[in-house]
């Protein structure tokens, strides 16, 4: 699977833009369009490739809201997936939040190599904004209703601060 | 879900008659149907022994089939049709599943098939990836129903053999294999978190401006 970028077409407004692209393979030439938010999504680097690190993101996943690991490719919509902890096994990519994150494990590592790339990979995450939102959540739904009181009450007194300040 | 349940379904019109009934009477459940998959057997059988012949020919076989019972009903029909034997004058000798012991690395796998059209006969092979032969064996008779209309009764297994990355044929399998390879995800759909969520028409902000 070749990817050639050919030619790009710019509508009058962003919303509008559409990105061309012409696939290479020993089977011929086709060319695929793609939006404006597809074709960022390109640009951003997320592509599915081995030692991409992403994020489990269907509830009804039993790996739900685990970071993993792609360390092999099944086919165009299934990857195989790892991390520390869980059994090796295959996971459709509309189950998967891709991540920028990219480890240099390649094809089936082993488990202690595995295991040493995803502590960094999950530190790298965690501290991401995306990551941070994820712990902010969590750490909501752990609250007591006493501690959303709590939070109530200082939400209350920032405002009380920042309306004074302001005016 | 639950395993093997049937569906259970009983009105209410028959209220009168059992008044004092738990509720359970009036509840509609629908339970539904477990995915059959193909699993590998090894079935060993041959001619019931008679005086003529004390110790005849013991056959094995192995093949795939959604359970143990089709398993031995294909071994007959298979049987009967290489070696004059067949289910009333035979008698099977062992019928075990036979399972994979490495299901954490994937592989290619080559088919070699034998189906029947609406036309005829042919002969095919085809190539999966997958970490278990039982997984490829799902998806070729999934792939074989819908591209070519070929149901399961019209399939034969003749081979399944793992296939060697530098012997892999066909061209949507070998764009796996080397490590560049690099796709993106497009059109990433917006997924429901389970089932009792999952709705028709999703409310979607309008995308336009007026100046």
């Amino acid at each position: 699977m070749v990817f050639c970028f050919l030619s790009v077409s710019r509508g009058e407004s962003l919303s509008m833009s559409l990105v061309v692209v012409v696939v290479k393979s020993s089977g011929g030439e086709r060319s695929m369009t793609f939006s404006a938010r597809s074709w960022q999504r390109i640009l951003t680097k997320t592509n599915i490739e081995l030692g991409r690190v992403a994020l489990v993101n269907l509830k009804a996943d039993k790996l739900y809201g685990k970071l993993v690991v792609v360390v092999d490719l099944v086919d165009q919509n299934r990857v195989l997936v790892d991390a520390p902890g869980i059994k090796r096994c295959i996971i459709n990519l509309k189950r998967l939040a891709i991540t920028p994150i990219k480890l240099d494990t390649g094809r089936c590592p082993d488990a202690a190599a595995l295991a040493a790339a995803h502590k960094g990979a999950a530190a790298e995450f965690a501290a991401s904004k995306w990551g941070q939102k994820i712990a902010r959540q969590s750490a909501r739904k752990t609250l007591t209703d006493f501690d959303r009181f709590k939070v109530a009450i200082a939400r209350s007194k920032r405002s009380a601060i920042v309306k004074k300040a302001m005016a | 879900m639950k395993r093997g349940g049937n569906k259970k379904f009983r009105r209410a019109s028959k209220s009168t008659a059992k008044e004092d009934d738990d509720e359970d009477e009036y509840r509609v459940v629908f339970h539904r149907k477990r995915k059959e998959t193909y699993h590998q057997y090894q079935i060993v059988g041959r001619r019931v022994p008679t005086e003529q012949e004390p110790t005849p020919q013991v056959y094995r076989m192995k093949l795939w089939a959604l359970d143990a019972t089709r398993a031995r009903s294909k071994f007959w029909y298979f049987l009967s049709r290489l070696r004059k034997v067949k289910k009333a004058n035979g008698q099977i000798i062992a019928c075990n599943e036979i399972f994979e012991k490495d299901d954490t690395t994937v592989k290619n796998y080559g088919v070699w098939i034998r189906y029947q059209s609406r036309v005829g006969f042919h002969n095919a092979y085809k190539e999966y990836r997958e970490t278990t032969m039982n997984a490829a064996v799902d998806a070729l008779y999934t792939e074989m129903a819908s591209r070519h209309r070929v149901r399961s009764h019209a399939l034969q297994i003749i081979k399944i053999a793992e296939v060697a990355n530098e012997d892999v044929r066909r061209e949507n399998t070998r764009q796996f294999l080397a490590d560049d390879v690099s796709f993106p995800v497009v059109r990433k759909t917006l997924r429901h978190d389970s089932k009792s969520q999952k709705t028709t028409f999703k409310y979607q902000r309008p995308n336009f401006a007026i100046l």
